[in-house]
């Protein structure tokens, strides 16, 4: 225990040195939500989403990580569809700002993305030669994935705040699902698969909290990295 | 940076532009009838009369004293086979059974859903030769079922 506690702060103080002469040290954590997401989520009683976006960054690079959770519900006369889940994104970026004290971000990258979530469908059928009938087809458990390319952009307003926006095609996406007569028919995350690629915007709000300290020199600023 | 703020700003119109195109419109090319053709041994239509033609799980007749080489029979959609009963002028009867998988389509919010029927197969016919041509039942195919009575 004491050589832990005697280690911990030398190692601490050796990263702190080390971030100061090295470019690939993350400098700070970037954690924030969609408010486009919370708006529909507020307005629509049929469709709810959240979103949980964050980037750490390695001098350009800046690796990126999304939870969501969505849900989308409607009906009419003669059927019911129903289907909530969460999805994730894990990618990289590159910043094509040069790395300084405001960290802002101007981007193109790449995403992996995955979701886990579970329909529900159930429908009626008037048939004037076999007799009308009704199925319910629930908890149809799926997983999906699929591929992002995304653009955008991240400004600091104030202080520790952000405010971005990203743009993101969405392609190459599979189900794996248990056998059923029901196909898919959207994939929370990446929308209706009726389309083999989908366009999505996100306009996004941060806050970054501090890693290691950087020293960036005005040199530095003038000439670039 | 300007500059670049700028060019965001139209990659975020055109993009939103992109976004805004999606049209649900509501086309469907399924349908719920199998359409038979009768057939002579040369291939030409064969114009075929039957008293009547129903199906096994119908109270419904579908055809009464009918003369015509193409017929379009209702399926049942909530099973996965069909038995069509084809009775001649004489009392002559044939059966036609038709395996199917049927399979529902959410098409959008807006335009509801359909059925859809797909793996087409003959389980049983009485009648001499009898072709599944096509797969899946859709309005961009005219003849399902070839028969050779």
């Amino acid at each position: 225990m004491k050589y832990i506690l005697s280690i911990v702060p030398a190692f601490l103080f050796t990263l702190s040195v080390y971030s100061q002469t090295h470019k690939y040290l993350p400098s700070q954590i970037r954690v924030g939500t969609d408010l486009s997401y919370l708006g529909l989520s507020v307005l629509s009683k049929e469709k709810s989403q959240f979103e949980i976006n964050a980037d750490i960054d390695f001098n350009r690079f800046l690796v990126i990580g999304d939870y969501g959770y969505a849900s989308w519900r409607f009906a009419d006369t003669d059927y019911e569809y129903n289907n909530s889940g969460s999805y994730f994104r894990i990618g990289l970026d590159y910043n094509f700002v040069r790395p300084d004290e405001n960290q802002n971000a101007i981007y193109l990258g790449f995403r992996y993305a995955g979701a886990d979530f579970n329909e529900n469908f159930s429908y009626e059928v008037q048939d004037p030669f076999y007799g009308d009938y009704s199925n319910d087809i629930q908890d149809l458990k799926r997983n999906g994935s699929w591929l992002e390319l995304a653009a955008g952009m991240k400004i600091r307003v104030w202080k520790g705040l952000f405010l971005g926006w990203t743009g993101r095609f969405k392609f190459a996406s599979g189900i794996s699902s248990p056998p059923s007569t029901f196909n898919n028919f959207w994939i929370p995350g990446y929308g209706k698969t009726s389309r083999d690629s989908r366009w999505g915007l996100n306009y996004q709000i941060f806050y970054r909290f501090p890693l290691f300290r950087k020293n960036y020199k005005p040199a530095d600023t003038a000439k670039g990295n | 940076m300007r500059s670049g703020i700028a060019f965001a700003f139209i990659v975020v119109c055109l993009i939103w532009f992109l976004s805004a195109c999606e049209n649900t419109d509501c086309i469907t090319f399924s349908r719920n009838f199998i359409v038979v053709q009768f057939l002579d041994s040369a291939d030409n239509k064969k114009d075929t009369t039957f008293s009547y033609i129903t199906a096994s799980s119908s109270n419904v007749i579908f055809y009464k004293d009918t003369t015509l080489s193409t017929y379009a029979l209702p399926i049942n959609t909530n099973r996965s086979e069909t038995t069509y009963i084809f009775v001649g002028i004489n009392n002559v009867m044939d059966t036609l059974q038709v395996g199917y998988i049927s399979g529902q389509r959410l098409i959008s919010e807006d335009c509801g859903f359909e059925l859809q029927l797909r793996q087409i197969e003959i389980l049983y016919s009485s009648f001499p030769n009898v072709i599944a041509l096509q797969n899946q039942l859709s309005t961009l195919n005219e003849i399902d079922i070839e028969i050779y009575p």
